[in-house]
Order: structure tokens, then C-alpha cells, then sequence
């Protein structure tokens, strides 16, 4: 069996892998009080493994784990959320900005997925929750922009996007390191990019 | 990494020089923490010679950066000594590979230079995390002046032990301490006696 075939044949456990690592990682920095989601690396992970409709199906089975568990039916909102993520990973993937050797290029991917994060969460939000679902673990900037700003509103964008530029990066940063540390020696090839 | 130990030590002396004035404020603590995020992830670059101890580095480094990061948006005490604990072993880790790269070159190149410098400067901003985490564990162990036990005092406490200068404004007083102060003393002359005499004998081959 080559070995594009052994990664293949793996696809459904990876999946559950991916959702099943974003689930745990959510709910620990959640229990730990950490400020970011931390909740997209293993999806970033699985897109530079199998592939883009990889690693949105085990984004999508984790937001369906959370929506059971955690969110409820405006899951939707972080469901279209996860899948922005793992198509902007793809998309970095085949520019060559996601390798560990690049690191420029990864923290660029990390701010641009976090930038834009922000922007469709901004869009969505209203939509689904009827008004803005302010993240309330980091009222110090809150406060901070409120006061420089005199907007309530315009505080919480720049808080969100502060916490996501910030999330988005390390998930990167840390998908790109399992993809040359564990996939790779599994792919024989460096940089990992199942993105073709 | 090419020219990771020169960004290395650019990180790390902005840090030094900046530091003093970035502790009242918020976005002073922002940009101390950016800054500190910069040391990580220049350090993780720079102590790495293949792709695979690079990820290993790059793994450790984001667990410090997480702490960092929280302890900036939610400053509990549980998050502050996570995130000192944490800085500290990846700063030790760093400085030891780069020490390793430095002690066993064939050639004296500028980047070596780079790297024993940066080692050094570690050695201070670890000794300072330690002193601060025992103060923080052991309030009183330390002689502030009235300052209070932050970073920016332990880290200027630090370097001028390190340095052997030792001004006297904060000082040990717990055993533990003065055993600290001790070993970073001593630390600071051997290294230096280390790196230097290694250099020479370098050169006169």
C-alpha cells in the first residue's frame, strides 16, 4: 500500500481525531480560564494532513459536538466560523505560507485568518443572535478601547480582534509544527501540504 | 536558522532596553508581552538546527505564549505563575541549545558571537523569572525598596547580580534567595569565562 493511500485510508479517523482534539482543547482552555478558543488548531492540522473536505468535516463534527454540549442551535455562527478557518488554512497552505520554516508566513497567515474571522463573526453575529455575543473573558482591553474610542461597539470589534488575531496565530503556528513533526515522516515529503 | 541568533539578540536588547519603561501601563504591558512573544518565537528559530527540533521548539514556545498572552487579558495568580514557569523553562531551553550550537562550532563566525551574547541575556531574564516565582511563592524573600515585586524589579535585580554589579537597592534576604543570588553570580563569571576562553581558542587554530 503507497503511502497516499495508508493517509487515505485514514481519512474518517482523522476526522474524528480533528473534532475530538478541537473538542478537548475548547473545553481545557475553557475550564482553565485561558482567554482564546484554542478550538481551530486541530482542524488547520487536519486540512494540511488530508485536505480541505477532511478537515472541514472534522471542524464541522466538533461545532456539532459544542452545539450538543456547549452552544445550542447559534452554533451555526462558529460551525461557518470553523470552515472559514480551515479554507483560509487550504488557501495559505498552497501559497507555501504555512511551513514551520516560514515564519513570516505563518504569522501572516495567523493575523489574516484572525482579521477576517473577526469580520465574519461581526457579520454573522447580528444575524443569528440578533445583536454583537461580546467574548467576556478580556474586559481589561475592553475598557481600555472604550475609553480611547468612546464606542462600546467599536471596543468589542477591537477586543475580538485582538483575542482572534492572537488565537488564530498560535492555532497556525501549532498546526504547522504537528504537520512537519507527524505528518510528514507519515507522507515522506517535507512541508506537509495536502493542499493540491 | 539563518540569521535567527542575530534576531534573537535584537529581540532580547529591545526587551532590556524597553523594559523599565513598559510596566505602569496597559498597552506597556501589551507591548512587553509582544515583545516577549518576539524573544519566543526568535528563540525557538535560533536554537534550531533541522525541521523537526524547530516544530518540537515551536510546540514548547506556544504553551509560554498562551500564558503570556492570558495573563495579559486575565491577570489571575495562577495564570502569572504558569506563565513565569513557563517562559522560564523554554528561555532555559533556548539558551541551552544555543550555548550547545556556540561551545561546538568548527569556526568563529559573527553569528556565534550573536548567540553567546544572547545566551547571557537569557541567563538574566531566567534568573529573573526564578527570583520573581520565589517571590511570588514566598512574598518577603526578597528586599524591594518599597517597590513592590513585579518584572521589571526582578529583572534589573537580576542583571546587576549576573553582572556582579550589585547595587544593593534590592537584595536577598530568604536562604533560598541568597542561594540564587549566589549560583547567577557565579553563572555570570563562568559563563563568560566559558564563551571567551572557547572563542580564543577558536581563533588561534
Amino acid at each position: 500500500m503507497s503511502r497516499g493511500r495508508k493517509v487515505a485510508g485514514s481519512v474518517p479517523a482523522l476526522v474524528i481525531a480533528v473534532a475530538t482534539l478541537d473538542y478537548l482543547s475548547a473545553r481545557s482552555a475553557d475550564a482553565l480560564g485561558i482567554p482564546f478558543y484554542l478550538d481551530t488548531w486541530a482542524t488547520s492540522a487536519g486540512v494540511l494532513a488530508a485536505g480541505l473536505v477532511p478537515g472541514i468535516a472534522g471542524g464541522a463534527l466538533y461545532c456539532a459536538l459544542m452545539a450538543a454540549t456547549m452552544w445550542g442551535p447559534t452554533g451555526i455562527v462558529w460551525t461557518i466560523s470553523t470552515t472559514n478557518v480551515a479554507l483560509l488554512t487550504w488557501t495559505f497552505a498552497r501559497r507555501g505560507w504555512i511551513d514551520v520554516e516560514r515564519p513570516l508566513g505563518l504569522l501572516s497567515a495567523g493575523i489574516v485568518t484572525g482579521a477576517l474571522n473577526t469580520l465574519l463573526a461581526a457579520f454573522l453575529e447580528p444575524i443569528v443572535y440578533g445583536t454583537r455575543n461580546p467574548f467576556d473573558k478580556s474586559m481589561l482591553f475592553r475598557e481600555l478601547f472604550q475609553k480611547s474610542l468612546g464606542s462600546w461597539g467599536g471596543a468589542l470589534h477591537l477586543d475580538d480582534l485582538l483575542v482572534e488575531i492572537t488565537d488564530k496565530t498560535v492555532s497556525i503556528i501549532v498546526a504547522a509544527a504537528i504537520a512537519a513533526l507527524l505528518l510528514e515522516p507519515l507522507r515522506g515529503a517535507p512541508g506537509a501540504n495536502a493542499a493540491e | 536558522m539563518k540569521r535567527g541568533l542575530r534576531v534573537l539578540l535584537f529581540a532580547l536588547l529591545l526587551i532590556l532596553f524597553a523594559y523599565p519603561l513598559l510596566a505602569e501601563s496597559l498597552v506597556g504591558k501589551a507591548v512587553y508581552v509582544l515583545l516577549s512573544t518576539a524573544v519566543l518565537l526568535a528563540g525557538a528559530y535560533a536554537s534550531s538546527t533541522t525541521r523537526r527540533v524547530l516544530a518540537v521548539a515551536l510546540l514548547l514556545a506556544m504553551p509560554a505564549m498562551i500564558a503570556r498572552w492570558s495573563d495579559l487579558f486575565v491577570p489571575t495568580r495562577p495564570m502569572l505563575i504558569t506563565a513565569i514557569a513557563l517562559t522560564m523553562f523554554l528561555y532555559t531551553y533556548i539558551a541551552v541549545l544555543v550555548f550547545r550550537r556556540v561551545l561546538y562550532t568548527e569556526e568563529v563566525h559573527t553569528d556565534e558571537i550573536y548567540g553567546g551574547l544572547a545566551v547571557y541575556i537569557l541567563m538574566g531574564f531566567v534568573w529573573a523569572d526564578a527570583c520573581w516565582l520565589l517571590e511570588t511563592a514566598a512574598p518577603g524573600s526578597f528586599f524591594t525598596s518599597g517597590e513592590g515585586a513585579s518584572q521589571p524589579i526582578f529583572t534589573y535585580y537580576s542583571f546587576s547580580t549576573l553582572m556582579t554589579v550589585g547595587y544593593g537597592d534590592v537584595r536577598p534576604i530568604g536562604a533560598l534567595a541568597r542561594s540564587f543570588a549566589t549560583f547567577e553570580a557565579l553563572g555570570g563569571i563562568f559563563f563568560m569565562a566559558v564563551f571567551i576562553s572557547r572563542l580564543v581558542a577558536l581563533v588561534r587554530r
